[in-house]
């Protein structure tokens, strides 16, 4: 039998009704014949109806916004990685960076080679128009690749080059066929097999087979297989006697004896040549970008997907920068790397931000501009040392919406900025010798030229 | 929380307007001062964003948000009164009832009382000892149970209820001194005391 005391302990949770249904059942049969519970209940039940009578205190606005750009800062770093590691993203804009600094090596030729060379030289010419063509068809076959589970980084030359085959490109240059020329010419020099090949062996290219096996004379640690195996996958059987990997694009169109080539790898000059890239960037079959504003895409893509063909000076451009990009790649490199690096020292802002990026010294503080069409907000990255290393600024030109990221140098100068504005991508490099075509890249974009005026307090450039 | 905790920004965007509010009515009416209920009410959801990576769903969110809020509130209140070497609360009830002009006030006549009326609930909130109003404010304004409010106050529940119970006559007993509800009437069984 429960007790008055007992009841009465109860009053305070029938009052918030956090009383089981059969206690409560219990104590209201108490309170039929208690008056001083009753009254009690009642008491309370007063208490809380009086006191309900003030109102909750609305929270200020102007704290809110602070919380609310704080929790997105929170939550941008909380979002899903990568699927791969930065180092592989690194790695593969240095295998693409590869492939365009042959780009680039190929356009010189044409212009400083010998006479005997000359020929080749303005094929090229040709042959990159042709590039930049076979790449806009390239979509159309890569998003196969690129529906597997793994992100691909963008540049991975390899994986460009495995998609291929399945789609019926009866031209049989491509960018990345001429790239793999080049890149044989580039090997061949310190070589001195030169001479067997041809300058560029481009006469040779119709006639090459599809050999996958770029890696396989002299496999880079962990992947050598990988490349066998994408090789296969898009029926390009593997043929031991023939390692050389660079005529893959060429397989596209035609197969053919590759002697020459042949001859090449055998000579053991491209081993250490082949170890260019960097291990993981070949493998990955899913080359074409998924997220374009995640990833910049090789420029030849972008070109591809602003609809307009890759003309030299923005190939020029686009060498360039890869190669910036392929600095900070883990693997040693021939002595070639060296001069790519300090014929481009000027341009590497990208590739400062990557490794930095890559190493976790990146600071970022972001700020929003109200009534600022031209710069709504703007993110700054600073370095362990406070310099601006990046900011990225995002507003609207004529209604049209646009992201600019500008990349700072060791020097403090605006060292390239890539523009995205109504689905294209445009990427400049300041100081190279394309700086001067900005292909798109608004005037306002690349102001301010000093990273001690991007600062985040800076004013806002409302006015595009 | 779980989304926010999962990257989505604007899952926190949907906490903040729920629960900023409440956490602020709590933080003002425990404080007594609205310009430290406001930071307080900042560094609460500041200390959620930075805590949320490792928040595990073990007690409602609710009750987890209103223990920063609470706990901040402490510690600040500690700190001053160090500071300053006095309590947070007069010592003397009739001090604090001199000090309060509605307290002396004439009766409003009708008209005026439904704008009367706010400060003298604030007055009779502000009256209470700290851990009752605490406790009230936990349950009114939190919409906490007096188990949760237990695990926020690190207290046990017979505790928060005996306070509650206390709180609820002090306050009646206020608003009675103030002229306020139709309770006056009814006796006080018994003297409120913590």
């Amino acid at each position: 039998m429960t007790s008055h005391d007992t009841y009465r302990e109860r009053l305070l949770d029938l009052a918030y009704g956090e009383l089981g249904r059969r206690d409560a059942r219990a104590l209201r049969a108490h309170l039929e014949g208690c008056a001083e519970c009753r009254a009690e209940l009642a008491r309370m039940t007063a208490t809380r109806s009086a006191m309900s009578a003030l109102p909750p205190e609305p929270a200020p606005e102007r704290g809110e916004a602070v919380l609310l750009a704080a929790a997105r800062e929170a939550a941008r770093e909380r979002r899903p990685k990568p699927f791969l590691p930065s180092w592989v993203w690194g790695a593969s804009v240095g295998a693409v960076g590869v492939a365009a600094v042959a780009l680039l090596a190929v356009r010189l030729a044409g212009t400083v080679r010998s006479p005997v060379s000359q020929p080749e030289g303005s094929e090229l010419v040709s042959r990159s128009a042709q590039a930049g063509e076979a790449k806009a068809a390239a979509p159309a076959a890569e998003p196969a690749p690129s529906a597997a589970a793994t992100p691909a980084p963008p540049p991975a030359v390899a994986g460009k080059v495995t998609a291929a085959p399945a789609k019926p490109v009866p031209e049989p240059g491509g960018e990345a066929g001429l790239r793999d020329e080049v890149e044989g010419e580039r090997r061949r020099e310190p070589s001195g097999a030169a001479t067997d090949a041809g300058p560029l062996g481009l006469k040779e290219r119709p006639d090459r087979k599809p050999a996958p096996m770029k890696r396989k004379a002299a496999p880079p640690p962990g992947g050598g297989d990988e490349a066998d195996l994408i090789g296969g996958a898009v029926g390009a059987p593997h043929r031991p006697d023939q390692p050389d990997g660079y005529s893959r694009s060429a397989g596209r169109g035609s197969a053919g004896g590759a002697a020459k080539k042949d001859a090449l790898s055998a000579n053991g000059a491209p081993a250490a040549a082949r170890s260019e890239a960097p291990p993981a960037a070949e493998p990955e079959p899913s080359v074409s970008a998924p997220s374009e504003f995640a990833r910049p895409p090789p420029p030849a893509a972008r070109a591809s997907e602003g609809g307009e063909a890759p003309g030299l000076e923005h190939e020029q451009d686009a060498a360039a920068a890869q190669e910036k990009r392929e600095a900070p790649a883990p693997l040693p490199r021939a002595g070639e790397a060296k001069g790519r690096v300090a014929r481009s020292a000027t341009e590497d802002a990208i590739a400062r931000h990557e490794r930095l990026r890559a190493a976790g010294k990146l600071h970022t503080a972001t700020a929003s501009f109200r009534d600022c069409p031209g710069e709504a907000s703007r993110q700054v990255e600073r370095d362990d040392e406070g310099r601006v290393v990046k900011v990225t600024r995002r507003g609207t030109v004529d209604g049209t919406p646009f992201e600019a990221e500008q990349f700072y140098g060791e020097d403090g100068l605006l060292g390239a900025v890539r523009y995205r504005a109504a689905g294209a991508v445009r990427e400049l490099h300041l100081g190279g010798p394309g700086a001067a075509a900005a292909g798109g890249v608004p005037a306002f974009a690349l102001e301010p030229r000093h990273a001690a005026d991007a600062t985040l307090d800076a004013p806002p450039r409302c006015g595009g | 929380m779980l989304r926010f905790k999962a990257g989505d920004a604007r899952a926190f965007e949907v906490l903040v307007r729920r629960h900023r509010t409440p956490v602020f009515s709590f933080l003002v009416r425990l404080t007594g001062d609205r310009a430290r209920a406001e930071d307080l009410c900042q560094e609460t959801f500041l200390k959620v964003v930075k805590a949320s990576a490792s928040w595990e769903e073990r007690a409602r969110f609710t009750t987890w948000l209103f223990a920063i809020a609470r706990n901040l509130a402490v510690d600040e209140a500690r700190r001053m009164a160090f500071r300053r070497a006095e309590p947070l609360e007069p010592a003397d009830p009739g001090e604090r009832r001199r000090a309060d002009p509605a307290a002396e006030d004439p009766p409003p006549d009708r008209a005026a009382e439904s704008a009367l009326i706010r400060p003298k609930l604030e007055a009779a909130l502000q009256a209470l000892p700290p851990e009752q109003r605490e406790v009230f404010l936990l349950r009114e304004y939190g919409g906490l149970r007096f188990a949760e409010i237990a695990e926020v106050t690190g207290t046990p529940e017979n505790t928060v209820k005996s306070r509650m119970r206390y709180a609820l006559e002090a306050l009646r007993a206020e608003l009675t001194a103030r002229g306020i509800g139709p309770e006056t009437a009814l006796p006080t069984p018994r003297s409120a005391v913590p």
